[in-house]
Formats: structure tokens, sequence, C-alpha cells
């Protein structure tokens, strides 16, 4: 059952400078302000440590180096996963954007029929990010 | 109140009854016998019937009725009639059980024994018990004792006299007495009436049930100092503390005022935390019975003790281990308990053994599965491995016995010469392997041919609440399982024994020992190989936290083995002081 398969439903995007990716609002438990997070030593370099997000304790994923995109100066914040993946929240740029696609493209543009010129949303398919968190560190002696 | 929602109280409250008659039963086994024992298991029935009833569930009704009926027909204080009357409750009471558990999951409850169950239970049913009060006519005492003698030999012939007793008064007018008979008898009331009608010497008599049937009392859900609380609800209830500990944390940081609310909300968390914790005794009676049906069914008489019954352990953790913990005791009895004769050639007693018992300290919870049957021969297990070509036979001559003995945790293994009914697929162990991996726990194997076998099951202490030493190192905080450690140790040290710890500090991986914070506190622990000195900041005091597992894959990095949100609001990792 991917929900990425279903590419025309709520998306909630993250955006870099470089790209923009999306996530099934389905997948997403919540958007939280950035918390302190408490690093673990030894841990692999994609997580940036644990926090708390309303009593529950969640390993924090710096999502743009998982999926290779630049780090900026940006300001972040929290978006927790839904089951099964509530233990994790991915760190991402502040400027999350709630749309809806369809067929990869931001619905808005296609009913104005103005296309705009912002990168195109790739969707994230949470079964796949679930495996490459799981895998994180794995391959590093 | 929807339909679902009905079942699933329905199926609480009958669980609730049926753990409750399984208690009395135990009592009877064990020969403790409460003055209302009877009476109680009689209600139990009686309510578990009208519930099924007004749940439409026909056929448990049935059952529940035969059981009332059968426990109806006794006095107050017996036990039903023996071994045989007591297994047949038993296995009806196990029926019950099983069209519960369907009836959860939403399916039909026929269960296919009830029927031929109900009709046994009333067949016994029909051995009711009468009190027979007479009076007798006024003769000699002499008379009156033939009297007597006669109907208690006429009335054995209807059923047995189990009891009799008798007063006598004299008057001027003669002797009157009174005798009161218990009589337990198969055959209709109608035939004991003709007959005490045509005994001769009688003046008057009356006849009654001898446990005069009570109306069951109104249910009582608040039964013996327990509340029945629903899993999600207090799933959910502690979750919502959670929230309030994360909120009051916050308040806390902003208002300084807020330390007596503080207060209480920690007091309701550990209250809330501690309605978690059940005894181990919870699941004596799912292991007694598996061990009592297998016993019997393959008549190899054996009897399962536990230590430590009333250790309290997390009611997550005693729902998973109960399936894995049921199959090794059935195991021990399957393959380990050799057949009686047997066991008389080897000089052990005729009964078998098994023994539970069940230890926690801060580092683990073990249980330990221990049986005194046949045990385990390495020799025979190398071979079975060679010949299925898991190992090499050169492989197989290196293996140590310790390690052999562990292939009997993988799947499919068997060295049993049949097949059982039980475990047919061999000893199935590798599912007990399997249930405890998922608790991050193992399952080690230890035996002595000939003298036994023992199944160790260790689920590790991230797992369990622990009390745990908090400490603060170079402004983050740390939690030491508090088994773990050895010593604390103040910012002045005498540093006699210096030289023999290894010194390690939880923000930097070593210490060089000629860095030597001596003036630094340290807590002494014990290490992977031997003592070991951490050096910290500040030792702040012992507390008694709720752990979190790290979610993967944190929960393979090293020395931590999960987290912790303290009351102030930051998180503690729990370090392993043997991982340092």
């Amino acid at each position: 059952m991917s929900a990425a398969a279903d590419d025309s439903g709520r998306v909630i995007c993250f955006h870099w400078n470089s790209s923009s990716w999306g996530l099934p609002l389905g997948a997403v438990d919540g958007v939280w302000a950035a918390s302190p997070t408490r690093s673990l030593r030894g841990a692999p370099p994609e997580i940036v440590g644990l926090a708390a997000l309303s009593g529950r304790i969640v390993a924090v994923i710096d999502l743009g180096r998982i999926l290779g995109v630049e780090a900026e100066p940006k300001s972040n914040c929290l978006v927790r996963l839904a089951p099964p993946l509530e233990s994790y929240a991915l760190r991402v740029p502040v400027d999350v954007e709630l749309t809806s696609l369809r067929h990869g493209v931001r619905a808005a543009s296609i009913e104005t029929g103005e296309l705009d010129d912002r990168p195109p949303v790739t969707l994230l398919d949470p079964a796949v990010l679930r495996s490459k968190i799981l895998a994180l560190g794995a391959a590093s002696p | 109140m929807d339909a679902a929602r009905f079942r699933s109280l329905f199926v609480d409250e009958s669980r609730e009854h049926l753990a409750a008659a399984q208690t009395i039963l135990r009592g009877f086994d064990a020969g403790i016998v409460e003055s209302d024992a009877t009476r109680e298991l009689l209600r139990h029935a009686h309510s578990l019937k009208g519930m099924a009833a007004t749940m439409g569930f026909i056929t448990m009704a049935e059952l529940a009725h035969a059981i009332e009926d059968r426990f109806a027909a006794l006095s107050p204080s017996s036990s039903p009639a023996g071994p045989k009357g007591l297994e047949l409750v038993r296995v009806a009471i196990d029926s019950l059980s099983r069209m519960l558990d369907r009836i959860e999951a939403g399916a039909s409850p026929e269960d296919p024994a009830s029927g031929v169950l109900a009709g046994s239970l009333r067949a016994h049913r029909t051995m009711a018990s009468w009190q027979l009060d007479l009076e007798l006519t006024q003769l000699a005492a002499s008379a009156q004792v033939r009297v007597v003698h006669e109907l208690v030999l006429r009335l054995a012939s209807l059923g047995r006299v189990i009891h009799a007793s008798a007063r006598a008064t004299s008057s001027g007018a003669g002797r009157k007495a009174s005798v009161r008979l218990l009589l337990a008898s198969p055959v209709e009331a109608e035939r004991i009436d003709a007959l005490l009608a045509e005994q001769a010497g009688l003046a008057s008599w009356r006849r009654q049930p001898e446990s005069p049937r009570t109306s069951p009392p109104a249910h009582r859900t608040r039964a013996a100092g327990w509340v029945r609380v629903r899993a999600e609800q207090l799933d959910h209830l502690q979750d919502r503390v959670r929230v309030l500990v994360a909120e009051c944390a916050r308040l806390r940081v902003a208002d300084s005022s807020v330390h007596g609310l503080a207060r209480v909300v920690a007091e309701v968390r550990h209250g809330v935390r501690d309605l978690d914790l059940l005894p181990f005794d919870h699941v004596r009676f799912r292991l007694e019975r598996g061990v009592a049906e297998l016993s019997r069914r393959l008549e190899r008489p054996a009897r399962l003790e536990i230590e430590n019954p009333e250790t309290v352990l997390e009611r997550e953790i005693l729902d998973a281990i109960t399936e894995p913990l049921l199959h090794a005791v059935r195991n021990a009895v399957d393959h380990g308990i050799e057949p009686a004769t047997e066991r008389a050639a080897r000089g052990k007693p005729p009964e078998g053994r098994i023994r539970v018992r069940v230890c926690r300290n801060s580092r683990q919870l073990t249980i330990e599965i221990a049986d005194d049957g046949r045990g385990l021969d390495p020799v025979q297990l190398r071979r079975v491995a060679v010949e299925r070509g898991w190992l090499t036979s050169a492989e197989a001559m290196r293996l140590g016995d310790c390690e052999t003995l562990q292939l009997v945790t993988r799947p499919g293994f068997s060295t049993a010469d049949r097949l059982s009914l039980s475990s047919g697929r061999g000893m199935g162990l590798d599912i007990v392997v399997e249930s405890l991996a998922k608790l991050g726990g193992t399952v080690r194997i230890e035996s002595l041919p000939g003298e036994g076998a023992t199944v160790l099951l260790e689920v590790p202490a991230s797992r369990l609440r622990v009390p745990a030493l908090r400490v603060r190192d170079a402004g983050e905080c740390y939690l030491l399982p508090l088994a773990a450690i050895l010593r604390v140790e103040g910012p002045i040290v005498d540093d006699s024994e210096e030289s023999a710890w290894r010194c390690v500090s939880l923000s930097k991986t070593e210490i060089h020992s000629n860095e030597a914070n001596v003036r630094r506190p340290r807590v002494l622990a014990r290490g992977a190989d031997g003592p070991i000195a951490i050096s910290v900041d500040e030792i702040v005091g012992v507390i008694d936290p709720v752990i979190d597992p790290l979610a993967p894959p944190l929960s393979r990095v090293a020395p931590f083995s999960g987290a912790s949100l303290l009351e102030d609001g930051t998180i503690a990792l729990v370090v392993e002081p043997a991982q340092l």
C-alpha cells in the first residue's frame, strides 16, 4: 500500500533552493517548531538527535541530507511522521507548503492554466523513506 | 452504545468471570476450599450464562448453564465430586474461553466440544444433593435407632447418604427425635419422596435441595479490591499524562510558581504507570493448564512450580512472553520429561518437575524454565545438524557443547523420534526465539544430558522500568541503570585503587588515566571486562524514569539503550556501562 502511488492527493511540500519534495499528507502526523535536539555520539550523521514532541521522544532526521540536497542556512521545523513511522520527525526548512498535486504538478496551476516557475515537486514514497531511515548507518563501518 | 463496543465490554466482563472461576478451581486443586467457593463458582457461571444469552450467543449460554447446574447440585463448601467432575468443569471453562476468543475476533462462538460438554456436565448434575429433615414418631430409643438405620439402608439404594445428624429431646410423653440426612442421588425427587412416605416410624419429613439456591448477587465489578481497566484506556491515559508532563515542564520554565502543580503531575505520572504492572502470577493458570493438559494426554505426570510468582512485570512484557512461555513449558513436557517407566529406570521420581523461575533486576528480566527430564545430548544434536546440512562434520566437531545446544532454537529442528501432536514441527523453539527477539530479548539453552534442560528467556532492562542514576556531563543528561553501578564517589577520592579502573567519560570516548579527573565525581560501574570508572560533572540523584527504546537505527548505537523524557522536559540518554 503505497501512498505515493496516488500522486493526485494532498501533499506536504518541502523546499530547498534547488528542489522541492512532497510527502503524502497521510504520512504526516503534524508540523512542529524546531525544538532543541539531544544529539547522540556515534549516531549516523543524517540523524540530528532526539527531540520531545508532545511528550513523545522522536528521532530527528535531516531530510535534506538523506535526499542529498544542499543544506542552506534556513531556519527549520520538524515534521513528525504518522504511524508506522511515529518515532521519527523530519527536519526540513520552515517554509513547508500544503498543496494538491495532479500528475506531479500543482493542481492550482492546472486550474488557472498558469504554470508556475517553481521547481516541480518530487513525491516521496513513505515506504522508501522508511527503508532509507532504517538503513542509516548500516553502510558505514 | 454501538454493537462493537457492547461486544468488547461483554468479552471483558466474561473474561473476568472466567478468570475468577479458574482461581476457585485452582483452590480446589490445592485443597483450599473457601467456605462459599461453590456458590461463587455458581455465581460466575450464572453471570456468564445471562450475559451470553443477552448477546445471543446461545451455545455459550447453554454451556455456562450446564456449569451452573453442575454447581447448583452441590453444597456450598464441597468440591465438585472428585477430579473427574472438576476436570469436566475445567474443560468447559476452557471451551468458554475459546468461544470468547472467537467472539472477540468477530467470529461466531461455536466450539465443537460445547454440546458434548454440556451433556456430560448435565449427566453429572443428576447427582443432586438433598437435605432430609425427619421427625421420628415417639418410640423407644432403640426403636428409633432401628428406624434410622433401616431408612439409611433403603436410601442407599437411591444414592449415597453423605451425612447424618440426630438431635433427641426427652419429655414426659416420651422421646422426641429429629434426624437430618444429606443424600446425594441421581434419581428424581419423587422417588425419594415415595420412599420416605412408606417408611414407618416417621412422624413428618421435609426434603429440600441441599444447597439452597440463592439468587446470585448483583455483579460486582470491583471484586476483591480490583478494578478492571481496558488496556486501550490505560494506554490513552498514559499518553495523555506524557503530554501533561511535557506541558507542565514548559510552564515551569515560564513560571517558577507552578512547582506544586509539577509535583502533582509527577505523582499522577507514577501512579498511572504503576497501573500497568501485573504480577507474574497472572499467567500461572494458563501455564498450569498447558502442562496439566499435555501431561494427561501424553500420560506423563508432570508438575509445574513457579518461583517468585509475585514478581511484577509490565503488562506489555507479560503479554508478549505468555505465548513463548506456554510453548516452553509444554515443550518440557513433550520433549523433556521421560515416560514414567523410563524415569523409574533412571531412579527419578515418577512425576516430572518443571520449574519456572522469574527474576528481574535492573539489568534484565530472566525467566528460567527448567525440567528434570532427559536433557539434550550434544553428540546427537551435532549429528542432526550435520544430517540437515547445517554444518559440515568438521564444523560440528569444532562446535563447543554450549553452542551446540543452541542449535535446537533453529527453525525446523527436531531430534524427537516421533512427531508429537503438540509440536509436530519439532521443538518449535524458533517461535520462542522470534517472540523474544521482538522484545530485544534472547533465548538460551542449558542442559545436562540425563538430568534435564533449562530454557532461559532474557529481556533487556531497556524494555523494563528500572531505577537509574541521573548524572550530568558536558551539559548533557545521562541515566545509568542502578544495577550496573558498584559505587559512587564524590569529587574527593581516595585513589588507592585508581590504577585498577579503566576511566571513561560519557561525553568523550576515552580518558587517559593520567588525565585522571580526580576532582570530578565518578561512578564506578560494571563494564564488559571488569569495573570501570565513569567520570561525570555532576551526580544528580536516583530517579525512576520511563524509558523509551530508541528507534532504529539509533537502537544500534552503543552505549545507548534508551531515552527518557525527564520531568523538567530534558531528554536523558540511558547508558549501558557494559558497552562503554
